[in-house]
């Protein structure tokens, strides 16, 4: 685990691999940790960043005003300090609305956009009500003690009914160490996101990636992301659940992998670390 | 007896049978030895697994930071290696606490739960002198010799109407113990366990069975847990004590039986 300090903040992150440049970005209760597969079989083929965002893992939490423009300042401020030039950005759940809103403030930084069990915002992708009920039930719930926040959220949840004992087990060990005002944070910028209007302005390869039992970003979705987004392919997973990356690492590393190979087969420009 | 690996720890398992899957989890100074009349028994109906806790019985001892969430956690796991999609899982007085434990975390794992002389943890049930009491007593034990350990166990777990060859198969049980296993216990924080708040979450059916002989754990602990667990049967076995399962096999088994097969009915 490296560290670097970024707007005043400490921002923890792994990196692994040498070759085009690929950020992960982590949704809610999660850290770099739920990345290790990841981590581990791509960095054959990329560098791989995997960040904690501001107010996860051991990246220090940001004022509670922080929202999702904030979020997407301090990604890109990591992205430049690392010297990673037109990196590959796959946003799981809060990820991909944080990729969704990177893409706007610079669209010339991403070299495509992988957008797993995505929203464009809640506010931009749920209905009013649905919007409403989740952002008070998930504040509320982020008071309660560790144990019942995994018995509420890990399965079913994010992950699937069907999931393996192991990542299960995982899984509630990485979600135990959510930071409270971190979670908060970030989960009053996913419900205020609308990112609609970005949509129809993405020219690079994106990738939709969805898992059919998620319960918690539905395919429908993933449809109508796909129906705006001109450039995008949606693919989705059978059986597994919200965090597909975790749940079922290979199909989902299968499909990552064949969609960064074809997809982005213009001439890689940059050196490692960008240093050309 | 089989084995699997969980995270570099080997944990051991007899199995019998075939059918709804059933967990066995012992008490704190046994191992899967005592489940025999259950694995004997039962396997006509069920497949019945019973694991060796870490630190006893042929399973590894644990490592030394390890906590109570961590044997929940190879329980968890070695369910997932075994295949076992949501067993009911009985536990017996040190096994009940874990059975709770493994409840905490991953409450859509166990299909039914059987809490045998059960505790909400010590420090849940019992007054905090006499937690005290038991943890220095078990201090005390773990130095001594593998007879004496038994001698010193034996009061409590069985009543004095017990037949010798039950007395001689505890002993022998007992006799096997791991001095590091047992302090392992104590260090992961199990004498100040106390699962009091999961009883009123629980959801699934949940048979509570004790003797009325057991000085361990006794009936004012079971008609507590029994009025914090919504919708649980309580059942009580007369002249038993704490091993009912080893002292009174045929009862404690055909009280099993007919809880679970109300459950799949």
């Amino acid at each position: 685990m490296e560290h670097i300090e970024i707007v005043g903040l400490r921002i923890a992150y792994e990196r692994a691999g040498h070759g085009p440049p690929l950020v992960l970005l982590h949704g809610f209760f999660g850290d770099t940790r739920v990345w290790r597969a990841q981590l581990e079989a791509l960095s054959d083929e990329y560098e791989v960043v995997a960040w904690d965002t501001p107010g996860c893992g051991q990246s220090s939490d940001p004022p509670g005003t922080f929202r999702m423009p904030d979020y997407a300042r301090c990604l890109r401020g990591l992205i430049e300090a690392l010297g990673m030039e037109r990196p590959h950005v796959l946003g799981l759940s809060f990820g991909s609305t944080l990729a969704l809103e990177l893409y706007r403030q610079s669209p010339q930084l991403p070299r495509t956009l992988v957008l797993a069990a995505a929203y464009a915002g809640w506010t931009g992708s749920l209905p009013a009500d649905v919007v409403e009920q989740r952002l008070r039930q998930t504040i509320a719930d982020l008071d309660l003690p560790a144990d019942q926040v995994v018995a509420k959220y890990n399965s079913p949840g994010l992950l699937s009914e069907l999931a393996p004992a192991a990542v299960l087990v995982e899984n509630a060990r990485i979600m135990s160490d959510f930071h409270p005002p971190g979670m908060k944070a970030m989960v009053r910028a996913l419900a205020e996101a609308d990112l609609r209007d970005v949509l129809r302005l993405i020219d690079v390869p994106t990738l939709l990636l969805y898992g059919d039992k998620d319960v918690r970003s539905p395919l429908s979705v993933g449809r109508a992301l796909q129906a705006n987004i001109p450039t995008s392919r949606l693919v989705v997973i059978p059986g597994v659940g919200h965090l597909s990356n975790f749940e079922a690492p290979e199909r989902f590393n299968d499909e990552l992998r064949v969609f960064l190979r074809t997809a982005a087969d213009g001439p890689y420009s940059g050196g490692r670390n960008g240093a050309s | 007896m089989e084995q699997v690996e969980i995270k570099g720890l080997s944990i051991a398992f007899r199995t019998a049978g075939d059918g709804p899957l059933l967990v066995l989890l012992h008490g704190g100074p046994s191992d899967s030895r005592q489940w025999r009349r259950q694995l004997e028994d039962l396997s006509d109906e069920f497949k019945v697994v019973a694991w060796d806790m870490p630190g006893c019985g042929q399973s590894s001892d644990p490592p030394p930071d390890w906590r109570t969430r961590d044997y929940a956690d190879c329980l968890a796991e070695s369910i997932g290696v075994l295949g076992l999609e949501r067993p009911h899982v009985l536990g017996l007085s040190f096994g009940s606490g874990l059975a709770l434990e493994l409840y905490r975390w991953y409450s859509t794992m166990p299909r039914s739960l059987i809490l045998a002389a059960a505790y909400a943890g010590w420090a849940g049930s019992l007054p905090p002198e006499v937690v005290e009491q038991r943890k220095q007593g078990m201090l005390k034990r773990i130095e001594m010799s593998p007879d004496q350990w038994a001698r010193e166990w034996m009061p409590t777990l069985l009543t004095e109407a017990a037949s010798p060859g039950v007395l001689d198969e505890l002993t022998s049980i007992l006799a096997g113990f791991h001095p590091e296993g047992q302090r392992a216990l104590l260090r992961a924080g199990w004498a100040e366990h106390d699962a009091r708040d999961i009883l009123p979450q629980i959801k699934v059916p949940t048979l509570l069975l004790y003797g009325d002989k057991d000085v361990r754990s006794p009936l004012e602990v079971a008609r507590e847990m029994h009025a914090k667990i919504p919708g649980s049967t309580l059942v009580v076995m007369e002249g038993v004590g704490h091993e009912a399962d080893m002292e009174a096999p045929d009862r404690f088994n055909a009280e099993v039986r007919r809880f679970l097969r109300s459950v799949h009915s």
